[in-house]
């Protein structure tokens, strides 16, 4: 499309609603086959369609194979005798599959690929090889060393092949060097193929880890991990008798595990387990003192969900992550995230009404409150000087606490933080809030409403915003009653470098009071908030959510139109977007938004109304037919038709990678979590 | 005055004089002149390379010189490392023959220049890519040293890598 026509399209609204809301395949926008560059061809078109895509991406590879040196080796130096070193770090930048073709060619090549193949495991049942977006290459930094070392992966999807790696495993561990023996006439290097990273990202749904067979070769598996630095688990399966088992506590830097039915922690004797493992006493002679616990000395990235509540979390720092090294352990910790449930969910407990209360004896019991306390003041831990990361999710707070924090956290150090589904509590004096009550409608300004809240007091992340020197990475999703702090937190954190926001505004009846009950004015604060101090300049990842809380859930409500595009629009260094567009009558204002963000990279749009006006796809005509991807198709390459720049676009949930040069847009599937990471600040 | 000059001596005793900024894109001289020469280099500065053939560390020379004001990507920006494409430049740099590009990725790795390095790794890991064991062989003249047994035991060990 001509620069000209470009622009015409926009004067004219009518038009733009038009292409907004004419899915393909309808007869204002007919599905054309054999048309050369119609927008109608992802099903058809055999170079950039996608279920023809891997046979293009093999042929791509062929060809670019051939532009090498193709020059055969005569004498001299070879692939072959190149230093262990240097063949493993061109293994390295091999699939798993080039690894094992590698592999099969020659006796040094085999020793020289089998530690890359082992190094770092993933389990994912959802990986495609086709998926590009998933990189096999990993990039570990040891904590002692200054340059990063290139680690890269293998994948396991299936839960045979799962399986099958584990006895593997433990073959291969216990015969090793008999292997190497075996080899007759093999007299090169060799290195054992140790397993530095194991991942379990999402095991296949098939595979029972408590079926007996498998149940006691996880177990063996795990006692044989000497050198594992990185433990990954997410799903709910994980048992703590791996991490007791395991052979060498201090080689673990990142622990990230789901802890949901380790039930049994809540009263976990430490004595007990060791007594049960014998093959550790003999490890760790003499000391027996040092057995009664799990001393991942060395650990910089702690993450565990779900923690349920206060008192099991202090149990859970302590247990699984002090033991009696509280001095090195706060000293070394980067990384802190915790969840208080296995899952992310939308419901509002307690309701926004509950979270303020009139008197200090209300229900305070039934609340669990003391979150941040539990973790710093109940626990071993100590005052954690180089954190840089720290996550919350879902935890009742009290502004008090934010002391605790600013306490034990060396906060101008932090990097990125999350407060997902955070709330507060607060205690109200009653004949304050009548004063309150009364001075608000009285027509003040919201600003100097933030400023000075409820009785005069600052909440929680009022109170530690003036530290946050350093952050880069923001994630908040604040719950409060009465009040709104969040657009003064946002102006008031001191941070020059704040590259992205992920904002969550709620809004609920009871804060309209402070706003001269107008939503508007409590959005206004927001969209002035996002821009303030120099977050223009500097921010590349921004998301916007607006939330409705009703008694026990919330509802996603779209960005009214005369608010925030025009804020979101000066922050001309935007590389990824997420909003909800709401009206599919009115699409000019987001569509010129995307326009005019040149640097826009990823676009995640969503809301009922992201992908046009609803419709029932090729339903109409082809009965049955209810492509997802189909549906919202035309959206995307209207977007792409105004910033041809954009690389990916996902419109609720369905992603599609763009072309811009050609105005293609392939449907993908497989990539959310990679999208996920791109777009949003934390993972879930 | 001229600037003074570090001198880059070969195995066979060829002498490459270069500026200084060209032969700190190797970590190992980098570190070796602000060793040796605290106060900054006063005058012409030997550094012998004894692995290294005049040929190979003339091509070495030539991409130090051309990348001397090239901002390689942070060490700590993981994904712009990851991401990144050889260079174009390399890429033709590198069209030379096996033995050559071997001997560059030695010297690399013995000079300590990481992005020479990746570059040299990445383009032999294009060489590997999508060729069956056998074309790897006649590619890279590889003789098979395996027993069939042998063969059979391995191809039996790593299928689980096999998960497509």
């Amino acid at each position: 499309m001509s620069p000209t026509s470009r622009h015409e399209s926009i004067r004219v609204g009518n038009d733009l609603r038009k292409q907004f809301n004419s899915p393909i395949g309808y007869f204002k926008n007919p599905l054309l086959y054999n048309s050369g560059p119609a927008v109608s061809d992802f099903e058809i078109d055999e170079s950039t369609g996608d279920r023809h895509a891997p046979m293009r991406e093999v042929r791509e590879e062929r060809t670019s194979a051939k532009t090498g040196p193709e020059t055969r080796c005569t004498g001299g130096m070879s692939l072959e005798r190149l230093p262990l070193e240097v063949k493993l770090r061109i293994a390295n930048e091999l699939s798993q599959f080039d690894c094992l073709n590698l592999m099969k060619t020659s006796k040094s090549m085999y020793f020289s690929t089998l530690p890359r193949l082992y190094q770092h495991i993933i389990v994912d049942q959802n990986y495609s090889q086709f998926s590009k977006e998933y990189d096999f290459r990993y990039f570990y930094k040891p904590d002692d060393q200054s340059e990063s070392e290139i680690c890269s992966c293998s994948y396991i999807k299936s839960p045979y092949n799962f399986k099958r790696f584990i006895s593997q495993y433990l073959e291969l561990h216990d015969n090793f060097v008999n292997r190497v023996k075996e080899f007759s006439k093999y007299n090169g290097d060799f290195m054992f193929p140790s397993i530095k990273h194991f991942k379990c990202i999402e095991i296949p749904d098939s595979l029972n880890t408590y079926d007996y067979d498998l149940s006691s070769n996880l177990l063996s598996f795990f006692s044989r991990l000497e050198s594992l630095h990185e433990l990954v688990w997410l799903n709910d399966n994980f048992r703590v008798e791996y991490l007791t088992i395991l052979p060498n506590y201090e080689s673990i830097t990142d622990l990230m595990i789901n802890i949901k039915f380790s039930n049994y922690l809540n009263d976990f004797s430490w004595v007990n387990i060791s007594q049960n493992n014998d093959r550790k006493s003999t490890t760790n002679t003499g000391k027996s003192s040092r057995d009664k616990m799990l001393n991942f000395i060395n650990v910089t990235n702690f993450q565990i969900r779900p923690f349920l509540n206060s008192r099991r979390l202090s149990k859970i720092i302590d247990g699984l992550l002090v033991g009696d090294n509280a001095d090195r352990i706060s000293d070394n910790l980067k990384t802190l995230r915790l969840a208080r449930f296995d899952k992310d969910t939308n419901a509002l407990v307690p309701g926004y009404k509950d979270l303020v209360s009139y008197t200090e004896e209300s229900s305070l019991s039934d609340l669990d409150l003391g979150t941040i306390k539990s973790i710093f003041i109940n626990s071993k831990l100590k005052r954690l000087n180089n954190l840089t990361n720290l996550s919350l999710n879902n935890c009742l707070l009290m502004s008090e606490e934010a002391n605790i924090l600013i306490d034990s956290i060396n906060l101008q150090q932090l990097k990125v933080l999350e407060l997902k589904n955070i709330s507060e509590y607060r205690i109200l004096n009653r004949v304050n809030d009548q004063v309150e009550s009364i001075r608000s409608p009285s027509g003040d300004t919201h600003h100097t409403q933030d400023e000075t809240t409820m009785n005069g007091e600052q909440s929680f992340i009022q109170r530690i915003a003036p530290y946050l020197y350093s952050l880069r990475h923001l994630r908040i999703d604040y719950r409060e009653c009465l009040t709104d702090t969040v657009p003064g937190f946002l102006e008031k954190i001191p941070s020059e470098q704040l590259m992205s926001l992920d904002v969550t505004v709620r809004y609920n009846s009871s804060k309209l009071h402070i706003f001269s009950d107008s939503i508007d004015n409590l959005l206004r604060a927001y969209a002035a908030a996002i821009i303030s101090g120099n977050k223009r300049q500097t921010l590349r990842k921004l998301c916007v959510e607006i939330k409705e809380e009703n008694a026990f859930c919330d509802i996603n409500m779209p960005l009214p139109l005369n608010l925030f595009y025009e804020e979101i629009r000066q922050c001309t260094n935007l590389r990824s977007l997420r909003l909800n567009p709401g009206d599919a009558q009115n699409p000019d204002k987001v569509v010129a938004l995307i326009e005019h963000l040149s640097h826009l990279d990823m676009l995640d749009v969503f809301g009922s109304q992201a992908g046009g006006a609803p419709h029932f796809g090729l339903g109409m005509v082809h009965p049955t037919i209810f492509d997802e991807w189909f549906k919202v198709q035309h959206v995307a390459l209207l977007f792409l038709r105004h910033n041809p720049a954009i690389k990916y676009i996902r419109i609720n949930k369905c992603i599609f990678e763009c072309f811009g040069a050609s105005n293609k847009v392939n449907p993908r599937d497989g990539i959310d979590r990679w999208f996920d990471s791109l777009v949003r600040v934390g993972g879930d | 005055m001229p600037e003074p000059k570090v001198i880059i001596i070969s195995s066979d005793d060829e002498k490459f004089p270069v500026d200084v900024k060209v032969a700190e894109k190797s970590i190992l001289m980098k570190k070796m002149i602000e060793d040796l020469n605290p106060d900054g280099l006063e005058e012409d500065f030997e550094i012998p390379t004894p692995n290294v053939r005049s040929t190979v560390l003339a091509k070495v020379i030539e991409w130090c010189t051309h990348h001397k004001n090239t901002v390689f990507p942070d060490d700590d920006d993981e994904d712009a490392r990851k991401s990144a494409p050889v260079d174009e430049w390399d890429k033709n740099f590198l069209k030379v023959d096996q033995e050559m590009l071997y001997e560059i990725i030695l010297a690399a790795n013995y000079l300590n220049i990481r992005p020479l390095m990746d570059s040299g790794c990445k383009i032999v890991a294009e060489m590997i890519r999508g060729k069956s064991p056998e074309e790897l062989r006649r590619t890279f003249n590889i003789v098979n040293d395996f027993s069939p047994e042998e063969e059979a035991a391995i191809r039996r060990e790593n299928e689980w890598a096999e998960d497509r």
